[in-house]
């Protein structure tokens, strides 16, 4: 089946076990303590001990490498890495440790991401439109040009591009709707996910309050409690854990120009992800129609549509129309985000994406199984328009 | 966690505690009714919003630029959920990023009504002290 990739890196990177913990708003566990947990979880997924972890990349550096050597018992911490791209860093981090096991700088590196978004103290709803107490890039700019004008959170700033592309495309803004009702049907069958037993339907997305345009509430993704880990080796000889390997065929990261800067982009619907998938998918040899499913950043629907359209599966303002002929849903031909995504399972930076594609590909996704997963590409988004892309593959 | 050095009470428009020396000059023009941006003293490179090198010739002196307050709407916000007190009272309030001469972009709050404000509407801009601090806001153009 991988027939079709033609340019395979060797030697190859490996998921080779996935960890979580339970996802919910309301936890009495610290940021650390719950990393840690989805880290032990991966570390038996991959029928390793903990203290064979040699290398941890962390995603925005959220936990120190010194709390994963005293919680996992590594005795000789060879490699650490973290990113700075926002929820496109989750992405990015596995790229990094694929990377780094390939160069034989580690041999089995965790990335771990999530933390205590909800129940902590930087939640976006008490950050008093200080941009939710993170540094942004361009803090300088978000300081002086936007916030004084009432721009101090995502939401606002990706209105901004979310506006343009609707205004110069054409693009249907009921798109928008087809993402929130699709992630949120997947997540009926999702065990995980926070929004199960909690269906949508188009008249509550279309009853629920507008709170920038062109977003309403069920547009923007929820703040969540939890978190999620991997473990990425090099190929091993013989299976270790529970499960098969899923095998890294490529990772990578880009940024739009100007990429601490939305306003004076030139083109303000440039994404990293516009530089990025043409230079990643022609190195790898991968084409579009190979991909069996899609597990895209979705702290907004509208994020969704127009990762759809800089991947390349159709033009700007057709992802709309795109999603509504394919079918992204339970049963569409092009399913997105089996798992719930940010938007109806939990906000934990993208690992949980990572997670869920690993599990499809390995065949023990649950009840939300797909009937085929071969190749699957994920994404990260954040900051700016940052932008990261995974692509794996069944072993 | 904060942004601000020392915050400003909450009930105040948002605005730097202290004003980062980038910016000084396009606060000051605002604070009466001017708009200035940077431009590069050795290329005449435009740079908005400022920063530490030209990139039309790597210099790194600049000198405030004054420019027209005329130009068109490149995209928008209206926002309907404020997440800063001051704003709280306003919704739904509208922002406009203006397009004005030499491809500058300028954001500013809009002082038309909310309704009116889309991409490609053509907007005069001036600077006041909003709520105690300058801001530059935009209104639609009379002829419109």
């Amino acid at each position: 089946m991988t027939g079709r990739v033609t340019t395979l890196a060797e030697p190859a990177a490996h998921i080779v076990g996935v960890g979580e913990t339970d996802y919910c708003r309301g936890t009495e566990r610290t940021s650390v303590q719950l990393t840690m947990a989805a880290a032990f979880d991966a570390c038996a997924d991959a029928g390793i001990a903990p203290s064979e972890i040699d290398g941890v990349v962390v995603p925005n550096g959220k936990v120190d490498a010194e709390a994963f050597i005293h919680a996992l018992g590594i005795a000789d911490l060879r490699f650490h890495a973290a990113t700075s791209m926002g929820g496109a860093g989750t992405v990015a981090a596995i790229g990094i440790a694929a990377g780094a096991v390939r160069a034989g700088l580690a041999e089995r590196v965790l990335v771990a991401a999530g933390g205590t978004q909800f129940s902590g103290p930087a939640r976006l709803g008490d950050a008093g439109g200080s941009g939710m107490g993170i540094r942004w890039p361009g803090q300088a700019i978000r300081d002086h040009l936007e916030r004084p004008y009432g721009l101090s959170v995502p939401m606002q700033w990706y209105s901004l591009h979310a506006n343009r592309w609707l205004a110069t495309t054409g693009a249907d803004r009921a798109g928008m709707r087809e993402v929130a009702l699709a992630t949120r049907a997947h997540a009926q069958t999702n065990e995980r996910a926070y929004f199960r037993g909690r269906p949508l339907d188009r008249a509550q997305y279309d009853a629920a309050p507008m709170l920038v345009e062109p977003f309403r509430l069920f547009d923007v993704c929820q703040e969540s409690d939890g978190a999620a880990a991997v473990v990425v080796e090099r190929a091993r000889a013989e299976q270790q854990g529970a499960h098969r390997a899923v095998r890294v065929l490529g990772a990578g990261e880009g940024r739009a120009d100007t990429p601490d800067d939305l306003v004076s982009r030139a083109d303000i619907m440039q994404m990293g992800l516009t530089k990025l998938a043409p230079r990643l998918l022609g190195e790898l040899g991968l084409r579009l129609d190979s991909v069996d499913a899609l597990w895209l950043y979705d702290c907004f629907t509208f994020v969704v549509l127009r990762q759809l359209e800089e991947l390349g599966y159709c033009a700007r303002g057709e992802a709309p129309d795109l999603v509504k002929e394919r079918g992204i849903g339970p049963g569409g031909t092009l399913p997105i985000n089996t798992h719930g995504g940010l938007l109806s399972q939990a906000h934990i930076a993208g690992m949980n994406h990572v997670v869920e594609a690993v599990r499809q590909l390995r065949g023990d996704a649950g009840p939300g199984q797909l009937a085929r997963a071969e190749i699957g590409l994920v994404t990260g988004y954040g900051d700016m328009s940052d932008g990261s892309l995974l692509a794996l593959a069944r072993t | 966690m904060g942004t601000e050095p020392t915050a400003r009470p909450t009930d105040q428009r948002p605005f730097p505690a202290v004003v980062d020396p980038d910016y000084n000059d396009h606060m000051e023009a605002l604070a009466t009714g001017r708009v200035v941006v940077t431009r590069c003293r050795g290329c005449g490179q435009v740079e908005w919003p400022p920063r530490p090198t030209c990139r039309g010739c790597r210099g790194h002196d600049f000198a405030p630029h004054e420019v027209e307050g005329v130009g068109v709407v490149h995209t928008f916000s209206v926002v309907h959920r404020a997440f800063h007190p001051w704003f709280s009272d306003k919704t739904p309030y509208g922002v406009a990023i203006v397009e004005v001469a030499d491809g500058v972009r300028l954001t500013g709050l809009y002082a038309g009504s909310v309704e009116t404000l889309r991409c490609g509407l053509a907007v005069r801009g001036r600077g006041e002290m909003v709520g105690g601090a300058p801001a530059l806001l935009w209104s639609p153009e009379e002829h419109e």
